[in-house]
């Protein structure tokens, strides 16, 4: 693709008009302007992996949602990396996975968290112990301490959120 | 148009059954005339399954279920910032947007096509690839190979020389290895069938079983061996020009080939399936190719709507 391509065009009007502006306003929400750089910046990477962004009607709508999902994402990625960390020093048996292991663990619970988020501790313990690991509904139930249906129930629920959440 | 709640839970119900393992043939009956009986039906059960394949892929598996569960469980510092933040153009731009990143949309690079599309593409090293309805492969060119990934469908290529870097089709099933020539690749599920239309290719199965396939020929194969090698008819390739021609095959083979240019389901009787036939069909006509089916066999077309179509014997 080359600088011909209109797309680059309207991003690298965007880019100049309101790169400075998202900055400002990333900054004013994290109280921090190297971090509100480098969200500025993730943020048009995005726009520009838009399929179409000759679309674009509101630019700054588009750009403010794109830098607080990823201000979020870094929050949430936060959250679940001590989680993760505070459940492997509680395990029984230590577990020492390495940083290439632990990021991947992480970017993987950051996609489940995305698409289970909202739902009850037993639907998502539902939803993987059947997806993952491939129980059965009643062995879900044993698991659990509820009844087959209540386990379907988790399914139903748990389908409808992944819809919600795979809603593009 | 965004489909209802009701619609939403209708679709959940269903997907919760199948996915139980305890279904019954009237079940799934039911379930395939609820998803025939609205093209949207189709769609929500087709963004739901979206999330499965994450998980199938998903780098979870080694995690003890209790630091897994744990940590989903974990409360979100924050999470008071971004509700009511986010609007609703924004999730429908970001569902595709982090999709892409986590590998339930297509893989970078992948080329595609969808019901009823063929597409022709030129490689980066000057190979004409041609795609047939439903197909997807992703390329992977570095300096020591020219790798086809045929995840699905089928494919014709016609290989720019270069002894230097070999040219290699793979599907679960082996490997296909070229300098230079053009042949034609067929995914399905349980064997890939390779025909040869000039010079030669060599096929290393998944197991290790080697077999070089000359111009002129077909082979048939799956993970352990080949199945069969036999001389090719010379029509395989006709659905790059949009047709399909047939000579002695089986109804049910000429009816998975329409399957790629239809949408909805397109149900054909087991006791016709075997009924054989010759001819040349309009592909992307597949409306037109049922009748012209219909009049040469003893079967009937039953249209229930444009998505439900059923061939049987004629009474």
């Amino acid at each position: 693709m080359g600088s011909h391509n209109p797309h680059y065009q309207v991003i690298g009007q965007m880019f100049q008009k309101d790169y400075r502006w998202l900055c400002a306003a990333v900054s004013r929400t994290l109280g921090c302007p190297h971090s509100a750089q480098d969200i500025a910046s993730e943020t048009f990477l995005r726009v520009l992996a838009l399929p179409d962004p000759l679309a674009i009607r509101e630019p700054r709508a588009l750009l403010t949602t794109i830098a607080r999902r990823l201000v979020y994402e870094g929050w949430r990625r936060q959250d679940l990396e001590r989680a993760y960390l505070q459940s492997l020093a509680l395990a029984p048996e230590p577990v020492h996975p390495s940083p290439e292991e632990r990021a991947l663990v992480i970017e993987a619970l950051l996609a489940v968290d995305r698409l289970l988020n909202g739902l009850s501790a037993k639907a998502k313990a539902a939803f993987l112990y059947h997806q993952l690991d491939g129980l059965t509904y009643s062995e879900i139930g044993e698991h659990l301490g509820v009844s087959t249906s209540r386990v379907q129930q988790y399914m139903v629920e748990a389908f409808k959120r992944c819809y919600q959440a795979m809603q593009a | 148009m965004r489909p209802d709640e009701t619609l939403i839970d209708e679709a959940a119900q269903w997907m919760a059954l199948l996915q139980s393992g305890d279904v019954s043939l009237q079940e799934r009956a039911a379930f395939e005339a609820w998803r025939a009986a609205d093209p949207r039906h189709q769609q929500i059960i087709e963004q739901m399954g979206g999330g499965l394949s994450l998980l199938r892929h998903s780098d979870l598996r080694g995690v003890p279920r209790e630091s897994l569960l744990h940590s989903l469980n974990a409360p979100s510092s924050r999470r008071r910032f971004i509700s009511g933040s986010l609007s609703v153009i924004g999730i429908a731009v970001l569902a595709g947007l982090l999709g892409r990143r986590y590998g339930w949309l297509p893989e970078a690079g992948e080329l595609s096509t969808g019901t009823g599309e063929r597409r022709a593409f030129t490689l980066e090293d000057g190979s004409a690839l041609t795609l047939n309805a439903r197909s997807r492969v992703v390329p992977r060119f570095d300096s020591v190979e020219r790798l086809l990934d045929l995840r699905s469908g089928e494919l014709l290529v016609d290989v720019a020389k270069n002894p230097a870097r070999p040219f290699v089709v793979e599907t679960g099933h082996g490997r296909m290895r070229a300098l230079g020539t053009t042949f034609l690749v067929q995914r399905a599920e349980d064997a890939t069938r390779l025909v040869m239309l000039h010079s030669q290719v060599e096929v290393v199965t998944a197991s290790g079983a080697r077999q070089v396939v000359e111009a002129g020929e077909s082979l048939l194969f799956n993970e352990r061996q080949t199945l069969s090698l036999e001389r090719s008819k010379g029509q395989e390739s006709a659905w790059v020009q949009g047709r399909l021609e047939v000579r002695d095959r089986p109804l049910s083979e000429v009816i998975d080939s329409l399957r790629n240019y239809r949408r909805g389901i397109l149900h054909l009787s087991p006791e016709v399936a075997g009924l054989r036939l010759s001819g040349l069909f309009p592909l992307d006509d597949s409306d037109r190719t049922l009748q012209l089916l219909e009049r040469s066999l003893p079967i009937r077309v039953t249209w229930h709507n444009p998505y439900w179509v059923s061939v049987e014997a004629r009474l």
